[in-house]
């Protein structure tokens, strides 16, 4: 593995829960405009890995570098702001907010504007929250959801809400992003489309993509690497067609599918 | 739209003083001091979506630290209410400690709840400084040499001050800070994974929250004249906590509303002695039971370019 190219890169990553061993040993390297598809039974570890990364769970041990600068331990919000965004396995939107304002809220950190500002409706705290309307705008213009701008979005239906997760993670340009199980719940349709959607987020934005699915027929479509965790450990990476006749794979996991 | 709403609204407000009397004024004026109330806990239990229970602690603060300003001190109102401000935030900054400490909900509800009959106790017993339980007077207030003891004097000095106050709060609500607010009430885990700093906006919405409530407190310092432990009590609290829930929680709007029917509604009542608290009663049954997003939604259903947003074209 050439880890000067690689964008994210573990280091025998555990963690450990009050003596429960929820990842052990993890390593790989991921890259920009790849898919990488992390898959495993329940249990597995799939979210932890996710959690280790993004700094909502303190790694025992091992590292975490984001082009080669250590992240490990840094908050949720921190690691955000470095460039790491992702999304939540039960749908991470605000409710009360419109697919406008959540998308918005993805922007937070890129506003420029201060509390006396605002307070005071100062002109270039206006403006700087003007230019991030505008921007959210494009973004869902590019998503092709710019006509569900004032919908609040507990109103909209799972695979739409989908789609704004996704584009308010993306709203940075954060050069990684973390899928956790984004097809839960959709039509085999609508999460084609979904596959769609990461292919050309990897493919034209050269976005690096971390995607936890338990439908192996996204995975297959979507992934260009597949992880396979079990018990906390890494036990194959491979394409997806090398994964798909890994007799231990078949064993562990793709057997009680 | 809802620019022009309000400035349409405070233009009719200015007209108010030709038609009322000087007790009819003096409960406009106390509807302006209740729009703040309303307003400052909104924020905390509404847009934050915590069951701060203190609000009637922040009131107090804020009256009583007008009141000694101005009885011991002698300051003018205008320089008491700049520390009133300041009190009432440095107590909500004392109440966000136990939420960010992860006490919410019902634990935070009871724990503020205590913040407030404790600030009671003390009113009643630090007799030096708060002369005890028959209250402390307050000075006439006056504006430079000006005296505003009329209630018309008092009520444009009072909707100055709404208006400034209610206009810095929507402007913070429709930015990346009344977002950041929302956002951790429905889902702070999502909210910090798109770089949002959870605490500080958390100890923000109390402190904001804390400072409205106290600069409400020294208004109704001067509209009363006199600050008596009584005022504040657990039945005042109930009073706050209505009128945010008649108005419509969550909304700015709506907490002006509220506070001005429930201000109003007991004056109405007068006319049946002895039946104010029943009438009250059903009134907040009533609204509730058929309004249960409160007054503004039947606003917002009607005229939905008045629907709150959390941005600005």
């Amino acid at each position: 593995m050439n880890s000067a190219a690689s964008l994210l890169e573990l280091r025998g990553l555990s963690v450990h829960f009050s003596g429960v061993r929820a990842l052990a040993d993890v390593s790989f390297h991921a890259h920009a405009g790849e898919v990488r598809a992390v898959i495993g039974p329940n249990g597995a570890g799939k979210t932890t890995l996710f959690n280790a990364i993004t700094g909502y769970v303190e790694p025992t041990a091992g590292k975490v570098l984001l082009r080669g600068d250590e992240i490990q331990g840094l908050s949720p919000a921190v690691v955000s702001r470095r460039g790491i965004r992702r999304t939540f396995q039960n749908g991470g939107l605000f409710g009360d907010l419109t697919v406008l304002e959540n998308v918005l809220c993805g922007l937070h950190s890129r506003i420029a504007s201060g509390f006396f500002g605002l307070l005071l409706g100062g002109r270039s705290a206006a403006r700087a929250e003007r230019e991030a309307v505008a921007k959210a705008r494009g973004l869902l213009d590019l998503m092709g959801i710019r006509e569900l701008e004032n919908r609040v979005t507990k109103d909209l239906s799972a695979g739409q809400q989908r789609v704004v997760e996704i584009t308010r993670a993306l709203s940075t340009d954060a050069p990684l992003l973390l899928l956790d199980e984004p097809a839960v719940g959709l039509t085999p349709s609508v999460r084609d489309q979904l596959v769609d959607v990461v292919r050309r987020l990897a493919g034209e934005r050269g976005i690096g993509v971390l995607l936890i699915e338990h439908s192996i027929d996204m995975v297959m479509k979507a992934a260009d690497v597949i992880v396979v965790l079990s018990g906390g450990q890494a036990v194959a990476e491979g394409k997806p067609d090398e994964i798909r006749r890994n007799k231990q794979v078949l064993d562990a996991y793709l057997g009680y599918e | 739209m809802r620019t022009k709403a309000g400035i349409g609204l405070v233009v009719v407000a200015l007209f108010v003083p030709l038609f009322t009397n000087e007790y009819s004024q003096y409960v406009v004026n106390l509807a302006l001091v209740y729009v703040l109330v309303t307003v400052g806990f909104n924020i905390a239990i509404g847009t934050l979506g915590q069951l701060a229970f203190c609000n009637v602690a922040l009131f107090g603060i804020g009256a009583y630290t007008t009141g000694i300003l101005m009885y011991h001190f002698h300051w003018p109102f205008w320089v008491a209410l700049v520390p009133s401000g300041i009190a009432g935030a440095a107590a909500g900054f004392l109440a966000s400690v136990p939420a960010l400490r992860g006490i919410r909900a019902l634990y935070l509800a009871i724990m503020t709840l205590a913040f407030g009959e404790l600030m009671r106790w003390v009113y009643i017993h630090a007799e030096t400084v708060t002369l005890g339980s028959g209250g402390m007077p307050v000075p006439t207030p006056t504006f430079f040499t000006m005296s505003i003891h009329s209630p018309f004097a008092k009520f444009y000095v009072f909707l100055g001050i709404v208006v400034l106050v209610v206009t810095g709060t929507s402007n913070l609500l429709r930015s990346r800070i009344g977002r950041a607010i929302v956002a951790i009430k429905n889902n702070e885990l999502a909210a910090a994974s798109l770089g949002m700093a959870t605490s500080r906006y958390i100890v923000l919405a109390f402190v904001w929250s804390g400072c409205i409530v106290g600069i409400a407190g020294s208004m109704f310092a001067i509209l009363i004249g006199r600050v008596v432990p009584e005022s504040f009590n657990l039945v005042e609290l109930i009073q706050h906590f209505a009128m945010v829930m008649v108005g419509g929680v969550g909304s700015l709007a709506g907490a002006i509303a509220g506070a001005i029917t429930l201000t109003w509604a007991p004056e109405m009542f007068r006319r049946f002695p002895g039946y104010e608290e029943l009438f009250f009663g059903i009134l907040l049954v009533v609204i509730l039971l058929f309004l249960p997003r409160g007054l503004i939604s039947l606003l917002t259903r009607f005229v939905p370019g008045l629907a709150e947003r959390y941005y600005r074209e």
